[in-house]
């Protein structure tokens, strides 16, 4: 008996519950994948299979979204697969596609009365890259990537998103923002289930797209069990894994805006995040990340910003910046280097 | 529309879904219980000792003989003039955010305003709720009086409605300072505030003929004919038809603030919650060089007394309200010895003299219950430190004597003026010795306040929101209580076994209520 078959015979059919972790742990143990894997190990499912994974009641819904008649008495489960499969076939859009560049910072500033959080930024992100910006605690980070959610308005400079500008465009600008704050929070009172409804009516989500991304993203970050769960009584892990689904429950593409987002993730949903980034990257969204954690950044990011002090101090791709800083040798002695200087031991 | 009906659908969940949780805990279904039960019973006991059929009449007659109709109309507008000027150097209606909105919502294509008016229908559901439990409670007052109860109803209704118009007014001026802000750096543009101000007041002169008009379209000027009807004035405008319009008035600065409000929304929150980490410049100017980190304190009781104290230094109007100790227990103690001729206490006419005494009693329940709110904070304010003091090494009964001795001081130092001035100005029979009940009203209410505070991280993993059912709790527990030591000095006043009945009744209610808080930080979520 292989290591594959040893280990799958005992456990296959529990990994079956969670298909994204099922090719991964194939391909790790050497045994055959059902489909190429993506970077990471992620592996989506397709609208299809997700139709086949939902429940009786779960399809019934969705039938109702789609405006299939239910009119006989007893439906037969495969039948009403065929006729969702076709409804979804017949309501298959063009993608959309961002904007050249994603996001567009230009000249930005932020002041908090005499105090400049913010200097003269420029940034441009183009639709298929991730950015990381890193520095030390009040750098300045979180300033911009509010500004560039529109929670707070520049004090000079503008703001682009997808094309739309923040200030005068805000309703577009902000339809494509994905947005996890450093310190998540959510409405207690709310179940994981509910929230998730709610994010897609207010984004305006069609009820059959947002029943099939629940599915999936309910499934990707393990939140099954937690659906009828109040928000209030989930552990902080588990928040950002229900605040991530809050976001992909509504259509692709993303302009990502992500404060600290591996914060409270245990390594397998930390694991997961990351190669959920990598796909969405690779269809064409866009993510700033500003992040402690210089291994993750250095893994995800094509960019980086470094900020000190409200300024930015440093810009490029981690070969660029190591060019410019001959005696580091990664991501970590660069950031030190430009925020002080690497500490004696 | 959509995504506003969206947001108020959100709101009407998050409600259910707070009852369901509610219903399902008995911890608060109790807290619920104590809430209701206790402000009835105290609404019983009130209506059976005194006639409040005639105590209305008696007041009505009170009033108009002795306050000028002329002299009412700019004394209620002067609330108006102050929603105007608090609101123009205040962030508005921003305190009715959340921090969930800054992540959920204010990047989310949403304009300002719908989120703002979901919010405000949530604080008009529980205002709503408030007026039905009030009517609750009040309705033994009334019971024997039914033709009083449309009156009254009207005249609480068209009340919540003017604090209502009068709280949005104060939003208005917010937006409108943000708006002159972004369009003009000119200091001209502070004028809009004596303007606006004028607007409010002047109209409210008695300079002007009284015509129906000046009073309708004018809404403190509404409110007034509602409360001058109810109190027996002779009014040029019916009741039904100036509350009508106390209600217009409400729509139309409702209407004009969502009109109004703008991102700035957003941004005045963000200031206001990046300004609440950092320490207020005058706080910081007051306090000195004041390093708690150096105290000498060993003892774990004075050292969280001592903790809390400079705790509270850090905010702005802490030291204020030192100020007002020292200047309020001045006056009182001035005005009871030197009793100035030119500021009488009120005479209380004979035939109320029978009503006074529970009037005063009541009044003197409510100034303990103000007073004590600072216990239901000593805990409360910990916020996520609270894990931390209990996982510090002081044993749990001297943590919650610290709050007890604390919280107890703040709340005499609270008391104390108002006490005095009730003393001097409502002098009924017996107002010295019924005063000195204040006491022990303070002991037992700080007590609650405590117990309360502690349970807050028994019933959520997040201490900084407390359950409103349980903030709600503490008037009620209060009153039940309260209700009791009053039932008992009226039933033992003639005999000297009062002198040991009381001290003894209010000291296992205080310590039982200090045992409870022990025992709630044994069992935090």
């Amino acid at each position: 008996m292989s290591k594959y078959e040893h280990c799958f015979g005992n456990c296959e059919a529990k990994l079956h519950m969670y298909p994204v972790y099922y090719d991964a742990a194939r391909a790790a143990l050497g045994g055959p994948t059902s489909k190429p894997l993506l970077s990471g190990g992620v592996r989506m499912m397709s609208q299809e299979q997700v139709v086949e994974k939902m429940t009786g009641e779960e399809l019934v819904s969705l039938a109702r979204a789609l405006k299939i008649p239910l009119t006989a008495r007893t439906i037969r489960r495969e039948w009403l697969i065929d006729d969702i499969r076709k409804a979804i076939q017949q309501r298959t859009t063009e993608p959309y596609r961002l904007h050249s560049p994603a996001i567009r910072l230009s000249e930005v500033e932020k002041r908090f009365g005499k105090k400049i959080a913010v200097k003269k930024l420029e940034l441009v992100v183009e639709p298929g890259e991730i950015v990381g910006l890193v520095g030390p605690n009040g750098a300045g980070k979180t300033t911009t990537l509010r500004m560039l959610t529109g929670i707070i308005s520049p004090s000079r400079g503008k703001v682009e998103i997808d094309g739309y500008d923040m200030a005068t465009k805000s309703l577009k600008a902000k339809q494509r923002i994905g947005y996890i704050p450093e310190r998540p929070t959510c409405y207690p009172s709310l179940r994981v289930r509910e929230y998730l409804t709610f994010t897609a009516r207010v984004y305006g989500v069609p009820r059959p797209t947002a029943l099939l991304r629940m599915k999936e993203y309910v499934g990707l970050f393990q939140l099954g069990p937690l659906l009828n769960s109040y928000i209030g009584t989930l552990s902080k892990g588990n928040l950002q894994r229900t605040l991530l689904a809050g976001i992909f429950v509504r259509e692709p593409p993303f302009i990502l805006a992500l404060d600290e987002p591996i914060y409270g993730l245990d390594p397998r949903g930390a694991w997961i995040l990351k190669g959920l980034l990598k796909k969405l990257k690779s269809e064409g969204s866009s993510a700033i990340i500003s992040t402690h954690t210089l291994e993750v950044a250095q893994g995800l990011c094509d960019r980086f910003v470094v900020m000190n002090e409200g300024e930015v101090v440093g810009l490029g791709t981690l070969d660029e910046l190591l060019k410019n800083h001959p005696g580091a040798s990664a991501l970590e002695e660069v950031f030190l280097e430009l925020t002080g200087g690497i500490p004696k031991e | 529309m959509a995504g506003t009906l969206t947001l108020v659908s959100n709101e009407i969940r998050m409600l259910i879904n707070h009852l369901t949780q509610t219903a399902k805990t008995p911890s608060l279904l109790v807290f619920y219980a104590f809430m209701i039960a206790g402000s009835f019973f105290v609404s019983n006991v009130v209506a059976i000792l005194a006639d409040f059929g005639g105590l209305f009449s008696e007041l009505s007659a009170f009033l108009t003989e002795t306050l000028n109709q002329s002299v009412i109309m700019p004394t209620v507008a002067l609330l108006s003039v102050a929603s105007v000027f608090s609101g123009y150097f205040s962030n508005g209606l921003t305190a009715s955010l959340e921090p969930s909105d800054e992540s959920l919502i204010m990047p989310a294509p949403l304009r300002p305003h719908q989120l703002l008016i979901s919010r405000y229908f949530r604080r008009l559901i529980h205002k709503s709720a408030i007026a039905v439990i009030l009517l609750i409670v009040l309705y033994p007052l009334m019971a024997e009086h039914t033709e009083l109860l449309l009156p009254i109803s009207m005249l609480i209704a068209s009340a919540i409605v003017f604090f209502e118009f009068n709280h949005l007014l104060g939003g208005v001026m917010s937006e409108l300072r943000n708006r002159l802000d972004h369009m003009t750096t000119s200091r001209m543009r502070h004028l809009v505030l004596p303007l606006v101000g004028a607007a409010v007041y002047l109209p409210t002169l008695p300079i002007w003929p009284l015509e129906p008009s000046l009073i309708l379209f004018v809404p403190s000027n509404a409110f007034c004919d509602v409360f001058l009807r109810f109190a027996g004035y002779s009014v040029i405008v019916p009741m039904d038809i100036a509350l009508a319009f106390v209600f217009v008035g409400y729509l139309i600065v409702l209407l004009l603030l969502a009109n109004l409000c703008s991102v700035d929304f957003y941004e005045a929150f963000a200031a206001a919650s990046v300004g609440e980490m950092h320490e207020n410049r005058f706080s910081r100017l007051i306090r000195g060089q004041v390093d708690f980190s150096e105290s000498r304190f060993n003892d774990p009781i004075m050292w969280v007394v001592v903790k809390d104290f400079w705790t509270r230094m850090r905010s702005p109007l802490q030291f204020w309200k030192y100020v007002y100790f020292a200047i309020g227990v001045a006056t009182a103690v001035w005005l009871n010895i030197v009793q100035p001729t030119w500021l009488p206490p009120l005479v209380i006419p004979p035939d109320l003299s029978l009503s006074a005494v529970p009037a005063f009693l009541l009044m003197l329940v409510l100034v303990c219950q103000m007073s004590a709110m600072t216990s239901l904070l000593s805990f409360f304010d910990e916020k996520d430190n609270i894990y931390l003091l209990k996982a510090s090494p002081f044993r749990r009964v001297d943590l919650v004597l610290a709050k007890y001795v604390g919280s107890l001081a703040e709340g005499a130092m609270a008391l104390l003026p108002i006490l005095g001035l009730m003393i001097y100005f409502f002098a009924v029979k017996g107002s010295m010795m019924l005063a000195t009940l204040a006491a022990p009203l303070l002991m037992v209410f700080c007590a609650t306040g405590v117990m309360v505070g502690a349970y807050v991280p028994v019933l959520t993993n997040d201490p900084r929101n407390a359950p409103i059912p349980l903030v709600f709790s503490f008037p009620a527990i209060n009153l039940f209580f309260g209700g009791i030591i009053i039932v008992l000095v009226i039933a033992l006043s003639t005999q000297v076994l009062i002198v040991i009945v009381l001290p003894s009744i209010v000291m296992l209610m205080v310590t039982s209520l200090l045992a409870i808080s022990v025992a709630a930080l044994k069992s935090f979520k």
